[in-house]
Formats: structure tokens, C-alpha cells, sequence
């Protein structure tokens, strides 16, 4: 067995996937992840070199042969936390050349049925990134937000928040990569990764602006939390379907939840 | 009991928040719009939830009453004229202000303005929609907003606020006229049913008579919607969901909502319900509702004269499907779309994976609880490649009793959300004795 290792970026899975592609036989052959690889007796190991051509190689024929859609399913499980992702994004290739664009029907197949858990998890994660996810008005007048997911949700939400609030300047971080998205006013938005130290400061510098304040915390936050809580109806006060709706791992940065 | 002018944003939104909360529509979809440059907001059709509640409820609007002055007396209501309670008002600013400030935080997706009748309709709907013109010019805002229409308004005000606002909605409050007339002394089905027809037609007719038809302006792009109370005069279930049925038909409503009636005041015209809100009898109108939009059911179909109430331990689909063994078990092999609709434990969306799947494959059990189906609750009404999961009598009562095992302590959790109850020795939540379906009726509109 031929273990491929990959750095977990798109580009270099791409290679990784096209290396093996070379190779004659698809059951004798494995991607893996660089940082969650444990390595095992009797598999010869390579790591794959990042090839700008390879991976521009792999996306044109996807995207030719296959469709733009099954392009953007791929990338979409290129974005799962699951630590087998490299493999379950050559499986999905595998399945797309033999059968076509409708392999993405085929979830009796068990690689296609894996591929559609991956990208409905991460589908769904963005969704409630979205709905759950709480800017707070910084001194400077930017809107900053912290994000703890799971799966990295960043590039499949910033579309929205940037057409939403075009107007204005904002920053969405994801505690867990050290990444965000910045949008600067009018502008299209760009990803930023710093080392979490770095953000640290950042977020520091911009909340220290507001110790010279004599309001401290903005208002709305109190007004929003006044609202949640009065909203409820007493008669019907129901814990359970409330977290069912909004589990608890989301309520981190949500103030409604800050008591 | 009458208050300075000068209270506090938080005073104010306390009071018009508390007032509003029993409106229950809260939902954001219907419309897709991209955002505009320069402006704040943008909608998507599927709609977004923000939070949810503590009662569990959705979240998705800054949901305020303008005013709760109110010159009606709706002997439900809690701003009815007679009701000694705190009476606040916000200006437009104040509404605009909090709707943009909640807006660019994200934690909502637009504004439903709601209010108490001041002085008469047509005045109230002349201030909501300053309210919104301030809202959609002065301040730039794009997202979705959802007004309510007020009966007897006059019609020209309600076209000018269908150019404003997303959704609109006129609330029938109670499923009859009779239970109008006892209720409600200053509204009548007719002056509620005017401004719907007004709205369905201004839908219908924006494209006509606008000379260039890709350029005319949106009216009411969200469709409109209503609610009724359930639970507060004595309608049954079947003449319910005819009510909102016939509105489905002849009024092309997006959706009708209902909420479960929740005793806040007393007056001897109202019941008393010791066993709280009737929520499984909610519950079920709204499946029911689901069915009709989605499933491709009828009324007639679910319910009749001689049933007129909902089982109350079976959803309305399993319901129906244990009444009609005779139409399974059906194979997903080659069953078509419709009849794929009709199997408990198969969705909109499971069924649509189900037909593409087939036509590249065989299916079976565990693809299909891949695709999302409950084999739960399906498993009785169907075959996959000629078979059945399990061998199963089709008996209705072998597989009714089977069903409400499962059900039984979801259902029992909706009635009964916020109380306890004593750990057994004896599992006597299964018990194969049930009551009568009657005693189950009692119990829940709080006669036993």
C-alpha cells in the first residue's frame, strides 16, 4: 500500500490526488493528512509536493469533464474537519470520472455517501455559523466577530456577510484556525492568518480604545439581551427545544447567553 | 394607566417586546435579494433564524409593537382599551435606530412592526408606514421586513406599505366568524378578509400594470400570511385546517400559522385551562398544515365530520397511512414521487435523493437511512428490492401499536414541557390500555 501524505491546503491535495491518479491500481494507494497520519507497518510513505501546474491540471479537467458544481462539492469537503478528508476527496474524483456528474446522486455508493456527509456537515455548520454567529461595534468603528466551528466555515460565509453589509468594515475571526475574514468597506474580502498570539493583540488593541470610554460595554448588547429574554412566552418556557435549536457549543460568543 | 413620553429606549422596548410576543409568525423567508450598494441588508428566501427563545421559539425579527395604545377591546388581548396596563409608544427613530443597530450585529434578520389601534386603522397604518419609508430611504436599510395589516385601514395606505414591506400579514384570530362575533366586538371576518383579497390581487396585478414589467416595483414580495388562535372558542381540528385550507386556495397565502391559546386575561367569555396551552393540539394543526403545503394531501383526507380531532398519539401522516394499509407497502425501487410522499418517514428532501438515487443503482436499508429516511416510522410501509426490513403483520392495530410506542414520550413532552414527573418501577408511559381518544381531549383543553 502506497500512502500519499498531503499538508492540509487545497493545492497540495490536488497534487496529491493527481500523483496518485499515476498510479495503476486505486485500491493500492491512500491519501492522508500530513498532522493526523499514523503511520503503519507494511506502507511505503511519500509526501507529496505542493505543484501549482498538478493542481491547476486536476481543477480544469474537474471542472470541464464534471461540472462547476461538483467542483464546488469538492472544495467543500476539502473544508471538513474530518481527518480523512484527502482520501474521501480522491474516492469522490474516483467515482466522478467513472460515472459522471450524476455520481453526486449515488449515495448508495458508500464513498459518495461518505463525500455527502462531509459537505452536509459542513453545509449545515456554515448555516449555523450564520444565524448564530454576533458582531460587536468596536471603538474603531469596526464590527468584529469571534467563531469557534468545527469545520473551516470562513470561505462559505463570507459571500454573505460582505454582499449584507457592504457598507461597512468588519472582521470575522475563527478562534480555532487563527484566521478571519476581513472585509474593508465598499471592498471584496480577503483571508488573513495570523498566529493566535498575533489576533490576541489585535483584538486587545482594538477593545483597549474603549477603556478611555465612559460608557464601557455598548448599549445594544443590553438592549438585544432584554429583548431575547422578554420575547419568551412564559406559558410555553421549553429548555430542551431550545437547545436542540441552539446547542450549546455555538452559545459561546452569543451575549444573549452572557449572564 | 398612562406613562411620560420621556421613558426609556429600554422602557419603551421592554413594554412593546412584551406586547408583541403573543404574534407568533417570526419567520424571515420568501424573498431573495441580493445586497444593494451603499445600503444595509440583504434576504435570503429560505429565511435565517438568529436565536431562539427560552420557550423554545424562533428568533428571527425585531419582533415590537409600535404602539400598544389600542381603542379595540379583543377580550383575548392584553392591550384590549379595558386592561389597566402600561402603555408606551416608540417614535420612528427609535424604531429605525434599533432595527439598523440589532441589524448590523447580527442578531436579526429584519423588523416586524405590529400595533395597537390608534385612534382608528387608517391613522395607525399612516404612522407604520412613515415608519418604514424613514426606515427603507433615510436610513438605507434592504433587509426584510414584515408588517401587519390592520382591518379596516383604508385600502389606499395598505397599497403604499406593500411597496415598503416584504411580507404582510392580516390575522384572522379565530377560525369562525361565530367565535368572532363573541370575541372580537370590533372586528368582523369581513373587514379582516377585505385586505387580504386587496393584497392577493396587488400581487397578482404588479406585473400587469406596470408598463415595463421586469421594472415594476415589488408588492409584497414575501406573500402575505395569518394566524389564528386555537384552543379559545370550541372550533374542531377538522373545521381548523378547512379554514386554513380554503385560505390556501382562494387566497394564495404563504402560510398560515397557529398558536395555541394562552390564558392572559380573564373574562367569563373565555375557557380556563388548568392543563396549561393546548401545544400537542398545535403541534399536530401544524403538521397537518405541512401536509397540505407540501405533501399533496387534503383536508377531507386526513380528517372528516365523523373524526373531527387529531389522533393525539399519532402524527397526522402515520395516521392516515395505518387508515390505508391498503396502499402499502410500497417499493422505493419504482414508487412514484407522490406515493414516496405518503410514507411516514420520508420527506420532501429524502424522497427527491431516493429518485435520482435509483435511476444510477440499487437501493437498501442503510442507504436509505443515509438519504435521511426514518426507517423508524417507515420501515412499516415499505420494501426495498421486494423486501420488507422486518417481517410485519399489516394490521392496523399491530403497527399503530408499535408507532406510539415510539411516539408516545415525544408526544407527552410537548404537553407537558415544564413539569416533572416521578420515576416508576412499572414503564406504564407503554402501556398497551390506552384511553379513549375523548379522555385524551379532556385532559388537554383541561375538562378532566
Amino acid at each position: 500500500m502506497l500512502v500519499l501524505l498531503c499538508a492540509d491546503d487545497f493545492e497540495t491535495i490536488l497534487c496529491g490526488i493527481y500523483d496518485a491518479w499515476c498510479q495503476k491500481d486505486h485500491s493500492q494507494v491512500r491519501l492522508e493528512l500530513l498532522e493526523t497520519c499514523q503511520r503503519e507497518l507494511f506502507c511505503d510513505y511519500r509526501e507529496v509536493e505542493r505543484e501549482e501546474i498538478k493542481a491547476e491540471k486536476v481543477i480544469r479537467s474537474v471542472k470541464r469533464t464534471l461540472s462547476e458544481e461538483y467542483f464546488g462539492r469538492l472544495y467543500q469537503i476539502y473544508l471538513s474537519c474530518d481527518p480523512e478528508k484527502a482520501d474521501i476527496m480522491y474516492r469522490f474524483l474516483i467515482k466522478g470520472f467513472a460515472y459522471g456528474r450524476r455520481a453526486l446522486d449515488m449515495l448508495q455508493d458508500r464513498d459518495m455517501a461518505r463525500a455527502f456527509e462531509l459537505t452536509r456537515f459542513v453545509g449545515n455548520e456554515s448555516h449555523f455559523i450564520v444565524e448564530f454567529l454576533r458582531f460587536e461595534k468596536m471603538p474603531n468603528g469596526i464590527y468584529a466577530a469571534k467563531i469557534n466551528p468545527k469545520n473551516h466555515v470562513l470561505p462559505t460565509i463570507a459571500d454573505h456577510f460582505s454582499d449584507r453589509l457592504n457598507p461597512e468594515n468588519f472582521l470575522i475571526y475563527d478562534e480555532n484556525r487563527g484566521v478571519a475574514v476581513v472585509h474593508p468597506a465598499g471592498k471584496p474580502w480577503f483571508l488573513m492568518k495570523l498566529k493566535k498570539e498575533e489576533w490576541r493583540s489585535v483584538f486587545q488593541k482594538m477593545e483597549g480604545e474603549r477603556q478611555g470610554d465612559t460608557d464601557g460595554k455598548e448599549d445594544y448588547r443590553d438592549l438585544w439581551k432584554l429583548f431575547v429574554d422578554t420575547i419568551a412566552v412564559e406559558g410555553r418556557i421549553n429548555p430542551k427545544l431550545q437547545r436542540q435549536m441552539l446547542p450549546y457549543r455555538y452559545r459561546g460568543h452569543m451575549p444573549e447567553f452572557d449572564h | 394607566m398612562r406613562i411620560a413620553e420621556s421613558m426609556a429606549l429600554s422602557e419603551k422596548l421592554r413594554i412593546l417586546a412584551d406586547a408583541a410576543k403573543y404574534d407568533v409568525a417570526c419567520t424571515s423567508s420568501g424573498v431573495e435579494r441580493k445586497g444593494v450598494k451603499g445600503a444595509i441588508g440583504s434576504a435570503v428566501s429560505a429565511g435565517i433564524c438568529h436565536s431562539f427563545a427560552a420557550d423554545g421559539r424562533c428568533i428571527s425579527l425585531l419582533k415590537i409593537l409600535m404602539t400598544n395604545e389600542c381603542i379595540f377591546d379583543c377580550k383575548y388581548c392584553v392591550n384590549r382599551i379595558s386592561r389597566d396596563t402600561e402603555r408606551a409608544t416608540f417614535t420612528p427613530d427609535e424604531i429605525c435606530t434599533l432595527t439598523m443597530e440589532f441589524y448590523k450585529r447580527n442578531y436579526i434578520e429584519g423588523l416586524f412592526l405590529s400595533s395597537g389601534v390608534l385612534k382608528n386603522p387608517t391613522y395607525t397604518m399612516e404612522l407604520m408606514y412613515e415608519v418604514l419609508y424613514k426606515l427603507r430611504t433615510q436610513y438605507h436599510f434592504n433587509g426584510y421586513i414584515h408588517v401587519k395589516g390592520i382591518p379596516g385601514a383604508a385600502p389606499e395606505v395598505i397599497q403604499q406599505i406593500g411597496y415598503l414591506t416584504d411580507r404582510m400579514s392580516v390575522n384572522l384570530e379565530l377560525p369562525t366568524s361565530e367565535g368572532m362575533r363573541r370575541l372580537t366586538p370590533q372586528k368582523t371576518r369581513k373587514t379582516i378578509l377585505k385586505p387580504m383579497r386587496q393584497i392577493q390581487l396587488g400581487i397578482q396585478n404588479q406585473k400587469k400594470e406596470w408598463p415595463v414589467p421586469s421594472h415594476a416595483p415589488s408588492f409584497v414580495p414575501a406573500g402575505q400570511s395569518t394566524q389564528m388562535i386555537i384552543g379559545a372558542t370550541p372550533e374542531s381540528d377538522f373545521q381548523i385546517v378547512s379554514v386554513a385550507e380554503a385560505l390556501y386556495a382562494n387566497y394564495d397565502l404563504k402560510r398560515v400559522f397557529y398558536s395555541a391559546y394562552i390564558p392572559m386575561v380573564q373574562d367569563e367569555a373565555l375557557p380556563a385551562l388548568p392543563g396549561g396551552p393546548p401545544l400537542l393540539r398545535e403541534h399536530r394543526l401544524y403538521q397537518a398544515d405541512w401536509l397540505l403545503r407540501y405533501y399533496g394531501f387534503q383536508a377531507r383526507e386526513l380528517l372528516s365530520e365523523e373524526r373531527p380531532n387529531f389522533n393525539i398519539f399519532l402524527d397526522p401522516k402515520c395516521d392516515w397511512a395505518v387508515r390505508h394499509l391498503e396502499y402499502f407497502p410500497v417499493e422505493v425501487g419504482w414508487a412514484s414521487y407522490r406515493t414516496l410522499l405518503r410514507v411516514p418517514g420520508i420527506g420532501v428532501k429524502s424522497a427527491q435523493r431516493i429518485l435520482r438515487a435509483r435511476k444510477i443503482g440499487k437501493l437498501d436499508f442503510p442507504a436509505l437511512k443515509k438519504m435521511g429516511v426514518v426507517l423508524k416510522r417507515a420501515q412499516y410501509f415499505i420494501t426495498c428490492n421486494g423486501k420488507m426490513m422486518h417481517p410485519v403483520r399489516m394490521e392496523e392495530n399491530y403497527i399503530t401499536n408499535q408507532l406510539t410506542y415510539t411516539e408516545q414520550k415525544k408526544n407527552w413532552e410537548i404537553s407537558n414541557t415544564s413539569s416533572y414527573r416521578q420515576l416508576s418501577l412499572f414503564d406504564d408511559q407503554s402501556l398497551t390500555a390506552e384511553p379513549a381518544e375523548e379522555d385524551g381531549w379532556k385532559a388537554l383543553s383541561g375538562q378532566m
